[in-house]
């Protein structure tokens, strides 16, 4: 089976508003992040994708199935929205078994896969716990286990670490990576430190257009040699926030270690150091926000 | 699949609180209202009793003078009560068809309509217009007297010459008026309802005839919000968009969830008959009769269940479509509004919602009424249909739009 997500021209409307306008990515196995500030369309695009809202333009398909089969398109995704919940009065087993039905399992697979889904994300010992009582990462651990019992070739995850404690968020990351084996796990978030632990391909949508396709190295790249590290004077520092972009910030008394991206050495105290994926997608913000 | 489906929703609305207050009110209302009374005067005649209760009459002078007393009510107040399509309209005539209608009824009674506003003036004088008892009585006893050598078939021209003024559905309709007219019962004819009241009915059938007329009143509301509640859920418990997510139909999903309302808002409806029903079995007993055990089943499912399957689909309906509670408005102003506008408390069916029985008996008129009531449930039966199949296609364009058809998705 073609494991893979092809999108072309895509286009959604709100109205008058553009949520999506020309949008082209190709998606193949394994890990994908989908990185973006919020509204830039990432939501949008993964219910397109999951055929929740309905395209104005374009051609997507998923494993070779054009969305408007949609059918088809849910039985092959697994979807884990931006605010998953469920009925606050089941607990974790009926809720799983609940939606596992709806995802089309008899009462045999269920019985089954219930409870080692629930092994997986580490909820089996919490299974009788009200969907109500549950934290917010207990909460994502049964969304992604809802959005893999059917064992789709697919699933894709809104903002699933929104909120998370780092802990938590950890955890998470490291789930979603052991599920990406033979199929594409599409990961959208504004997180740029979930990308940078899970993905070697992104993708950055930015105001409903794509500003940047390809692998994590190639968005390093983009800053290799513009990143500088230096202490500089705390009074300084709103002088310097005007001429440059600075990432980071660590202030101790009155001086201020800051990270900036410039073209060329701001400073004679300035150090060149190596870029984060941090930097490269406020680099690339930047450099998109320049362009309007 | 579907079995499984519906057997998880049995267990979502026995878990909601609104499904319990429906439960509570209903049993509560239907212990508080069916009286023992009516078991304890159920006797068979005997002769000599001074009243015997009230029968439809087919005496064609009294149906006439019943009639025309109706008439120069209707007349004098400007006001007739139609059910064109089973749904009540007022009808108030114009200067020169209130004239027509005063000619109809002088050339009727062979007196002019003032003399007639006089008599009738003087006879509901007599009257305390305060006392509910009173008013009635005052009513009830209310004839106008045919001019002599009016025929039958005069009479019938002259309510078509009415019918056509006020329109459809109204009481002068020869069906109608030839239902309508009640006279007090004579010893024969109280043995010849008691026998069938024994041998038709086997009494259980004919109290749960009666049970179904106080049941079909809650039953046209109660219901509704269980239905809102339960298709309400999945946008205030923020599951939406899980559940359009999966490969489930909206025909599996709006299905499953519309018959576990509807079995679980008819289980307590059944029980309550059930139990109810059990003091009349055994009085039928004490009669030597063999009362249908099964009435409690077999009445309740003609006469309430289609209620149920409408008010539950419409509110599925609204509900999916609005994402409000507004069909809790609308449910309550059509039962609410269909009852205050009943006519009549027996029979008198057309497409009413609620069809009312309010007695215990008249199983013959009951027999001639069947087919009548057969149509009106049948009607309600195919509209819940209806109702659900644009529920699910409701629910098919959310499910496709990404959420509400209204309100803003985000």
């Amino acid at each position: 089976m073609d494991i893979s997500i092809e999108i072309k021209g895509l286009t959604k409307n709100y109205g008058k508003k553009k949520a999506l306008s020309e949008v082209s990515l190709s998606i193949g196995p394994g890990m994908f992040g989908l990185l973006g500030p919020n509204g830039a369309g990432k939501t949008t695009l993964m219910k397109v994708l999951t055929a929740l809202v309905e395209k104005n333009g374009g051609e997507v398909t998923v494993c070779g199935v054009p969305v408007e089969d949609s059918r088809q398109i849910r039985n092959m995704t697994g979807y884990l929205p931006q605010d998953f919940s469920m009925y606050g009065n089941m607990n974790a087993y009926e809720a799983l078994d609940y939606l596992a039905l709806l995802s089309g399992m008899n009462r045999a697979e269920r019985k089954v896969k219930v409870p080692e889904m629930l092994e997986k994300v580490n909820l089996r010992e919490k299974q009788k716990t009200k969907v109500r009582s549950m934290s917010g990462g207990m909460k994502r651990r049964l969304g992604i286990a809802q959005a893999i019992i059917h064992d789709p070739k697919v699933i894709i995850v809104d903002e699933p670490t929104a909120g998370l404690d780092p802990e938590e968020r950890v955890r998470f990351r490291n789930l979603l990576c052991e599920i990406a084996k033979d199929r594409i796990v599409l990961l959208s978030t504004h997180i740029v430190g979930d990308i940078e632990a899970t993905c070697e391909n992104i993708a950055v949508l930015n105001q409903g257009k794509i500003c940047f396709d390809g692998k994590l190295t190639k968005l390093l790249s983009l800053v290799e040699g513009k990143v500088y590290s230096a202490e500089i004077a705390a009074v300084e520092l709103e002088k310097v926030k005007q001429k440059y972009m600075v990432t980071g910030i660590l202030t101790t008394g009155s001086t201020a270690n800051i990270k900036i991206i410039a073209d060329d050495k701001p400073f004679p105290q300035a150090r060149q150091v190596q870029p984060d994926v941090e930097d490269a997608y406020m680099y690339l913000m930047h450099r998109e926000e320049g362009k309007r | 699949m579907f079995g499984a489906m519906f057997l998880k929703e049995c267990g979502q609305v026995v878990k909601s609180l609104t499904y319990y207050i429906y439960v509570v009110v209903f049993v509560l209302f239907m212990t508080s209202q069916m009286s023992s009374e009516d078991l304890e005067n159920l006797q068979e005649p005997l002769p000599g009793q001074p009243y015997y209760g009230e029968t439809v009459t087919k005496d064609e002078t009294l149906i006439m003078e019943g009639t025309l007393a109706k008439l120069m009510q209707d007349v004098w107040r400007n006001s007739f009560a139609t059910y064109p399509l089973g749904f009540y309209k007022g009808i108030t005539l114009t200067d020169s068809e209130k004239k027509q209608a005063e000619e109809i009824l002088a050339r009727c009674t062979g007196k002019s309509y003032e003399t007639l506003e006089e008599e009738m003036k003087r006879h509901f004088g007599q009257y305390d217009q305060v006392s509910p008892e009173e008013t009635m009585a005052a009513s009830a006893s209310y004839k106008v007297s045919v001019k002599e050598g009016f025929t039958y078939a005069e009479f019938q021209t002259a309510m078509e010459e009415i019918c056509r003024l006020v329109g459809k559905g109204s009481s002068y309709e020869k069906t109608e008026y030839e239902n309508e007219v009640y006279v007090p019962m004579t010893y024969e004819q109280a043995k010849e309802e008691f026998d069938a009241l024994c041998s038709q009915d086997g009494f259980t059938r004919a109290y749960m005839r009666l049970f179904c007329d106080y049941a079909g009143i809650m039953l046209a509301i109660l219901p509704v919000f269980v239905g809102v509640s339960r298709a309400l859920r999945d946008r205030r418990a923020k599951v939406q968009q899980v559940i359009f997510s999966k490969p489930a139909s909206g025909a599996l999903i709006i299905g499953s969830r519309y018959l576990a309302n509807l079995v679980m808002v008819g289980i307590p409806v059944i029980v309550t008959a059930f139990l109810l029903q059990q003091p009349y079995y055994y009085k039928a007993k004490t009669f030597g009769i063999q009362g249908d055990l099964l009435a409690f089943l077999k009445v309740p499912c003609l006469w309430l269940l289609p209620e149920i399957m409408i008010v539950l689909a419409l509110a599925f309906l609204i509900t999916e479509f609005t994402d409000t509670i507004a069909a809790v408005f609308v449910q309550t102003a059509w039962g609410i509004g269909g009852l205050f506008a009943g006519d009549t408390l027996v029979g008198n069916f057309g497409l009413k919602l609620v069809t009312r029985w309010n007695t215990l008996g008249q199983s013959m008129y009951y027999a001639s009424l069947k087919n009548e009531l057969l149509r009106n449930k049948g009607f309600y039966c195919l509209l819940a249909g209806v109702c659900l199949i644009l529920t699910i296609l409701v629910y098919e364009r959310k499910r496709r739009k990404g959420g509400s058809l209204i309100w803003k998705n985000i």
